[in-house]
């Protein structure tokens, strides 16, 4: 395997993994704020608004992984 | 017969479509005014500007006492705004008002005017080569880099504003040092490093989007036409939509933090209130 089939392969991988962690913290962030929206739905629009924060905070790791794969990508030689 | 041969028979039937490409990492320069290179992308933010100066022009110069439609769905639109912001803004949520809903203002348009079929097919000639005269400006990294460089500073500015130098004893505690507790001094450098990281989680979180949209949008025209994109095209539109409120939102939130009044700003974590504090967020 030549360097720039290894760099390929490494800018998939690095997405591809760093995307299951932040795809289950999405999945559970929204998961529990559909249970707590239907126990109170009086409480929706607090719940989305934390909820929103959660979704952003758990896409931050998948966009740390996509910046290293961009950098493989693009920037490393 | 499986979706993408359905997706490029149907493309076939639409004639004349333009050939849309990925767009590159860097914006393309178009022409130069002294030592300012002018992109593709800085000519898109001013398209922008001159969208929302019109729109606003345009509402604000028929004002009425019974508001018409449009102004009645200008008024609804702000309002909603005014009042997101001075309920999840806490003490300075109205003073912050005015740059929440700047910033989300602006990032809609620039986000909105990208998807608008066209936009990208404009082209200017540079020898052989044609170069998009327009690009959505947050699918470049300086455009985002800017903005969130300066949410960055504001936030240090408005921590300053209020608690005075105390401010810095989070990042770097040196009184912990004296008073045997050099935990607490490692632990304010890693608030440090943490202030950083969301230089690049802000600035990465919105061009990675944005970026990855337009990448999608010309990835489903190559696969499988141009009917297919509508779908994707729709989730493209929720992310625009969702990262522009959410640039606007974390904005506002940090600086919130960073003005609740402490009695001691290195010791949120202590003070017993339930506040959310600076230290429960990570960037």
């Amino acid at each position: 395997m030549d360097a720039h089939a290894a760099q390929l392969l490494a800018a998939g991988l690095a997405m591809g993994l760093g995307a299951i962690g932040a795809g289950i913290g999405i999945g559970n962030v929204s998961g529990k704020a559909v249970e707590g929206i239907s126990r109170q739905p009086e409480l929706k629009n607090d719940l989305q608004q934390v909820m929103i924060l959660g979704i952003v905070f758990c896409e931050t790791v998948a966009i740390y992984a996509l910046v290293v794969a961009l950098i493989l990508l693009f920037v490393a030689k | 017969m499986h979706l993408p041969a359905l997706g490029v028979l149907m493309g076939g039937i639409v004639p004349f479509f333009p050939e849309i490409k990925a767009p590159p990492v860097k914006a393309e320069p178009i022409f130069q005014v002294g030592p300012l290179v002018v992109t593709n992308s800085m000519l898109g933010s001013l398209l922008a500007f001159l969208i929302i100066l019109l729109l606003i022009a345009a509402v604000s110069r028929r004002r009425e006492e019974r508001p018409g439609r449009v102004q009645a769905a200008v008024e609804l639109f702000v309002g909603g705004l005014y009042n997101f912001s001075k309920a999840s803004g806490g003490t300075v949520g109205t003073a912050l008002f005015p740059l929440f809903a700047g910033l989300l203002l602006w990032l809609l348009v620039n986000n909105w005017i990208a998807l608008i079929p066209g936009f990208g097919q404009v082209v200017v000639h540079h020898g052989a080569e044609a170069i998009p005269l327009f690009r959505a400006a947050n699918a470049d990294f300086n455009n985002t880099l800017a903005l969130a460089l300066m949410v960055f500073f504001l936030i240090h500015i408005f921590g300053v504003r209020n608690h005075g130098l105390a401010y810095f004893v989070e990042f770097i505690n040196i009184p912990a040092l004296f008073k045997g507790r050099p935990i607490d001094f490692v632990v304010g450098l890693f608030h440090t490093i943490g202030e950083f990281a969301k230089i690049i989680s802000l600035s990465f979180r919105l061009f990675a989007n944005i970026y990855g949209g337009e990448i999608l949008i010309a990835v489903i025209i190559g696969l499988a036409g141009p009917v297919a994109v509508i779908f994707y095209g729709l989730e493209v539109v929720v992310v625009a939509t969702i990262q522009a409120f959410i640039f606007g939102l974390l904005a506002l939130i940090y600086i919130s933090l960073v003005s609740e009044h402490a009695d001691h700003p290195g010791e949120h974590g202590e003070s017993g209130s339930h506040v959310p504090t600076e230290e429960h967020l990570p960037t």
